[in-house]
């Protein structure tokens, strides 16, 4: 049982969405891994579907909302500890040019 | 020579009246410290369960109503992926098809012609962070999530609008709805009204869209008029000049007057939505938009209508008039108060314009008025009485607004009002005339102008206390009689 392999094209595709820069091994890796997850997942296509809608959430519990009730946040200073780098009360990031995404 | 039509879409990014975030409980209060109002959730810390808001919903569903716009009944969060760093998850909870908000349009008036701009959709979405650029030194850009996670309506109209007019006419118009049905407070500057748009231009009569540009972060009305004519002047040119215009995305520099560059769209941009595992979907029933119908306060336009029908403003009073919600309100508040017509309503209209307003002080959702609308019906009262006059009763009215004082109190204290009755005034009338027989006579002979004159004495014998209009009728009836 085996699926259409993940290409090279498609992991470069989704470094590049992702930000993120791989090495040669790293694109063969990620291939050879990702082809194995869909391989895993092809075991529904042997299965009759016909008729079942998508199951996309098992959040039913209406606990999921909530009241407009303020609740307490964070200290900033424990929120800033996670940030690998803090400047002016912030989180600080490479410079950004340009605008707001 | 080419003519060419602009087409303009309008995105507008609306903060929902909320006190806390969309998916957890911290605040959205405006002007925190930076990073103060934050937890696990809006940090995208693993692990951590985002709770819808059930009130951003209700508002969502209020504001499908002020727009006539279709709700629809099942729905659900999307998330929406990029990589960014105003983004803690690198994904925005956001809405996908169908957004919550359906079809529907909003009516603006260009030169006395209603045109009927179509809404396509809005939808619920969290706001992203604030990136502070210049900050750390100028060597990074320092993030603040305070905003990050807030609750955003955009609401994304069709691409019906022609003109840079029209276009501010419709932000005008529905900054005015959102305002007044409570979901929004309007503020372009600190920006809970936000707005971006989509401009292209076509050769007149052609029906496909030319090249699209997008104008990103218009932060004034002023800003999207002047920022939209440099964009069609700029596309025209560009086209004339017999070059292609690239589909990208633009920001308005003030300081230069003019669109410039942020980056070309990324023609492979792909946010690969999927529905958000993690979020219910959003089901909306007949009572929850019962509920909505019923908490929506009178629009603009219906406040309008009314006062001009029913209170005897003219078009432009009931404008002045419902300039902020405080206004409509405070004026309604009166002019119920004394159970105004038609006339009545006019003259109250024209006392808080020319008096109340001078003092009133707007900032953002709230009005502050300088005396209230129960101190108001007092005073004009006291002139529709005839206790006292108009002229009188602005003088009150500023010395009400310097003390504190009531207005019965004060004319009680400077012995105004009640003093002049029809037959003292009447006496008084007589002895004027008496005393002024050379000008009985030139008034008499044909000299109207004299009348201003009987009409100054009677006044200033009355201490300015007698109602003017009846000083006028006593005067004609022993003058010309």
């Amino acid at each position: 049982m085996s699926s259409l392999p993940i290409t090279r094209e498609q992991i470069l595709r989704v470094a590049e969405l992702s930000r993120i820069a791989l090495t040669e091994e790293e694109i063969e890796q990620y291939a050879r891994e990702l082809t194995h997850f869909v391989d895993m997942l092809s075991v529904l296509d042997t299965i009759d579907k016909d008729g079942v809608p998508p199951t996309v959430t098992l959040t039913f519990d209406p606990i999921a909302q909530r009241d407009d009730k303020l609740e307490p946040s964070l200290p900033r200073d424990e929120a800033l500890a996670m940030g690998p780098v803090t400047s002016d009360g912030g989180f600080a990031v490479p410079k950004i040019l340009g605008g707001e995404g | 020579m080419t003519r060419y039509e602009p087409v303009i879409g309008l995105e507008v990014h609306a903060q929902l009246l909320t006190e806390t975030k969309l998916f957890c409980g911290c605040s959205v209060a405006y002007g925190a410290e930076p990073n103060t109002q934050l937890c696990p959730t809006c940090l995208g810390l693993p692990g951590s369960v985002p709770r819808l808001n059930r009130r951003a919903v209700e508002l969502a569903i209020r504001v499908g109503l002020a727009l006539g716009c279709e709700i629809h009944r099942d729905t659900a969060f999307s998330r929406k992926h990029y990589f960014y760093p105003d983004l803690a998850s690198n994904y925005q909870n956001s809405q996908f098809e169908p957004p919550v908000i359906g079809r529907g349009e909003l009516c603006i008036e260009v030169d006395g012609v209603e045109r009927r701009i179509g809404i396509t959709r809005a939808h619920l979405e969290e706001d992203a962070a604030k990136n502070i650029h210049g900050a750390g030194g100028g060597l990074y850009t320092v993030v603040d999530y305070n905003r990050g996670g807030q609750p955003l309506l955009e609401i994304v109209s069709e691409p019906d609008l022609r003109s840079a007019e029209e276009a501010e006419l419709y932000l005008r118009k529905l900054r005015e709805i959102l305002i007044f049905a409570g979901v929004n407070d309007g503020n372009l500057e600190e920006g809970s009204f936000r707005c971006d748009a989509n401009v292209s231009i076509r050769p007149v009569g052609q029906e496909k869209f030319g090249t699209r540009v997008e104008l990103k972060n218009i932060n004034s009305f002023r800003f999207v008029r002047r920022a939209i004519e440099f964009e069609i002047a700029r596309q025209e040119a560009v086209l004339a000049s017999g070059g292609a215009l690239v589909q990208e995305t633009r920001t308005w520099n003030e300081n230069v007057g003019q669109t410039i560059s942020m980056r070309e769209k990324e023609s492979a941009q792909d946010y690969r939505y999927f529905e958000s595992p993690e979020l219910p979907r959003i089901e909306i029933d007949d009572e929850m938009i019962e509920r909505a119908r019923a908490q929506l306060p009178e629009l603009p336009d219906a406040i309008r209508a009314r006062f001009i029908e029913e209170l005897g403003l003219t078009p432009y009073d009931a404008g002045v008039l419902t300039s902020h919600p405080g206004i409509a309100r405070y004026f309604d508040a009166v002019a119920s108060g004394m159970k105004a017509d038609a006339k009545l309503g006019k003259r109250i209209a024209n006392f808080i314009q020319s008096e109340v307003l001078r003092d009133t002080q707007i900032a953002g959702l709230d009005a502050k008025f300088p005396v209230t609308p129960e101190a108001l019906i007092e005073l004009l009262s006291m002139v529709e009485a005839r206790t006292i006059n108009l002229n009188l009763a602005k003088q009150v009215f500023h010395e009400m607004v310097a003390s504190g004082k009531s207005a019965a109190a004060i004319v009680e204290e400077k012995g105004l009002g009640g003093g002049v009755d029809e037959a003292a005034l009447e006496a008084e009338v007589l002895k004027v005339i008496e005393k002024n027989p050379s000008q009985v006579e030139q008034y008499r002979g044909g000299k109207a102008a004299v009348f201003g004159f009987f009409v100054g004495q009677v006044m200033r014998a009355t201490r300015g206390q007698a109602d003017p209009q009846l000083v006028q009728a006593l005067l004609r009836k022993h003058l010309d009689g």
